[in-house]
């Protein structure tokens, strides 16, 4: 992008042209938690079904589809069909027995009940894995501060994210240099093991280091000033549907909650 | 010119130490001018840095006597806030310099003005011409986490300049740096020397010392040696003493006075060295030998 245009993008409100991307991040996490909390409350696998098949349809409209089938297969695979294995491998014996592979029996039952734990899982997982595609963290912090969360927890929120990766890699620089000095680093998990041991007090120290230095560094941007922060990246205020919209998926959950107590469901 | 930091018999030591980093220190620094600090390691540059800039006492704790102030203030009165927009820094590592949360280095360089809430168009306007200065210009859009040390260090002086600080600490800025590095953080400090900041520098390239500083504080086992202008101090032949650094002119200038061939005045850079060679007549130099 040519500077001109990208320093003028700062001067309105940063969008993406996608209604749905460019509601307010606290408008997203409360559907985004008030979906999830319904799904859980559901518990049925059919249910589960229908509403995964609404986040892929989500996923495609604000083309996030490749990464969120890629989160939430590893989800359903990682978490939702292990639940589906554990409920059947536990089985008492329960309901007629629909597959049957070297003395060990699939009943109706327990496929029923682990569909229904692994749709549980995956239909919580599925909007939170959408939420934060469709959000960076920036933007949900901007949203908290906004609302009166010190900049003070949006930093420090902001830069754990990211201390996970810089910590990563002043792991991989050290093992390297374990390396350059004949330490074998490849191989099994025991090698793997005894050699990554020893970093660990180096990797604490450089750490302590940095978050010096970060703090140090951040004192001197004039982090400590009390004087409200101004943005200089901001996102449009919401719009007044959205209020109404958030308050729509809460009364649902409601509904929801009331229609498990009532048993209904 | 008016004295801006003074120390008065400052004596610090960090937490749980015996040693103090600082011993008696007296020094002064005025507006407008540009203080080399030069000493052999563990000499207390970097804990009179730290002093000068308010983090002891605010960020380390440990025992601080004497009077340390800040224009005519005790730093102890100062609010920490304050003073971190009043003296900015700018050290070693480019890389902690850098926040890890903004996605672009025109973000970057206004973190510290956003924190001081200054409105948007203004900070637009702020960051362009800071970026301008610095010739950074072709780097706004990059993400700061994948620039050069050199690159990393030129944003972060950016982003302390942006917030128009009177007084500028800047402890070895180049020791990370490659030579191309390290030109470009000096031609930094030349702007800021034409903006007549105040400039506080520890660094151990002294050659490039004589040649931007109006003073050079000298230190050793935590107390100030020697200060005065640039050439009373780096042509004396006291640094020897201190383990201090040398500039390599001031060295031949030594070296040709105890081989009976003393220049008009010890030099200290290697211009200098070169106009006094010639003007005692360079191959009458070498015929002698």
């Amino acid at each position: 992008m040519d500077n001109e245009k990208f320093i003028d993008s700062f001067r309105g409100y940063q969008t993406t042209g996608n209604w749905l991307m460019d509601l307010n991040p606290l408008t997203k996490l409360n559907i985004a938690l008030a979906t999830g909390f319904i799904s859980m409350l559901v518990r049925d696998w059919k249910f589960g079904i229908v509403v995964c098949v609404i986040y892929f349809l989500i996923a495609a409209y604000v083309k996030k589809l490749k990464g969120f089938t890629k989160s939430f297969m590893a989800a359903f695979v990682v978490l939702g069909l292990f639940t589906v294995f554990v409920r059947l491998i536990s089985n008492r014996g329960e309901g007629n027995v629909v597959f049957s592979i070297l003395g060990w029996n699939w009943t109706d039952v327990a496929l029923q009940k682990g569909f229904d734990m692994a749709f549980f899982i995956v239909g919580f997982a599925g909007p939170i894995i959408l939420f934060f595609l469709t959000t960076p963290m920036k933007d949900l912090t901007y949203a908290c501060e906004k609302k009166g969360v010190s900049a003070t927890v949006s930093y420090v929120i902001l830069v754990s994210f990211k201390t996970i990766t810089e910590l990563g890699k002043s792991a991989s620089t050290i093992l390297d240099s374990q390396k350059s000095r004949g330490i074998e680093t490849d191989g099994n998990v025991f090698v793997r093991i005894k050699a990554l041991l020893p970093i660990i007090s180096p990797l604490a120290l450089s750490a302590i280091s940095y978050t010096e230095e970060k703090t140090i560094a951040m004192d001197a941007r004039a982090f400590s000033v009390t004087t409200p922060h101004t943005h200089l990246r901001e996102l449009k205020p919401s719009a007044g549907y959205e209020k109404w919209l958030g308050l729509f998926f809460d009364l649902l959950l409601v509904g929801t909650v009331v229609i498990k107590i009532m048993g209904i469901i | 010119m008016s004295e801006y930091i003074e120390l008065k018999n400052v004596t610090y030591n960090y937490p749980l130490t015996k040693r103090p980093s600082l011993d008696s220190v007296n020094c002064h620094f005025e507006e407008g001018k540009v203080y080399g600090i030069i000493g052999e390691n563990a000499s207390g540059k970097t804990t009179l840095c730290n002093l000068v800039r308010g983090l002891i006492p605010f960020f380390y704790n440990g025992e601080l006597e004497g009077e340390v102030l800040i224009d005519g203030k005790d730093v102890r009165e100062w609010d920490e806030a304050e003073l971190s927009v009043k003296i900015g820094y700018v050290f070693q590592n480019p890389f902690t310099q850098i926040s890890g949360v903004k996605d672009t280095v025109f973000e970057e360089v206004g973190i510290g003005i956003e924190n001081l809430g200054m409105p948007k168009e203004e900070m637009i306007q702020k960051i362009i011409e800071v970026c301008r200065l610095l010739k950074i210009e072709e780097l706004i859009q990059k993400n700061p986490l994948e620039l050069s040390g050199g690159q990393c260090q030129r944003v972060s002086f950016a982003s302390i300049i942006a917030m128009d600080s009177k007084i500028i600490v800047i402890d070895e800025p180049t020791s990370q740096l490659d030579p191309e590095g390290t030109k470009d953080v000096f031609e930094i400090i030349q702007l800021l020397k034409e903006a007549h900041k105040t400039i506080i520098l520890v660094e151990h390239k002294v050659d490039l010392i004589a040649k931007y500083c109006d003073e050079v504080v000298v230190m050793s086992k935590g107390t100030v040696v020697m200060q005065g202008s640039t050439h009373e101090v780096l042509s004396s032949d006291r640094l020897f003493e201190y383990g201090a650094p040398i500039p390599q002119a001031a060295i031949l200038g030594h070296r040709m006075t105890e081989a009976g061939k003393r220049l008009d005045r010890i030099p200290i850079t290697n211009e200098e060295a070169v106009e006094l060679i010639r003007k005692r007549g360079g191959n009458e130099v070498w015929q002698s030998n």
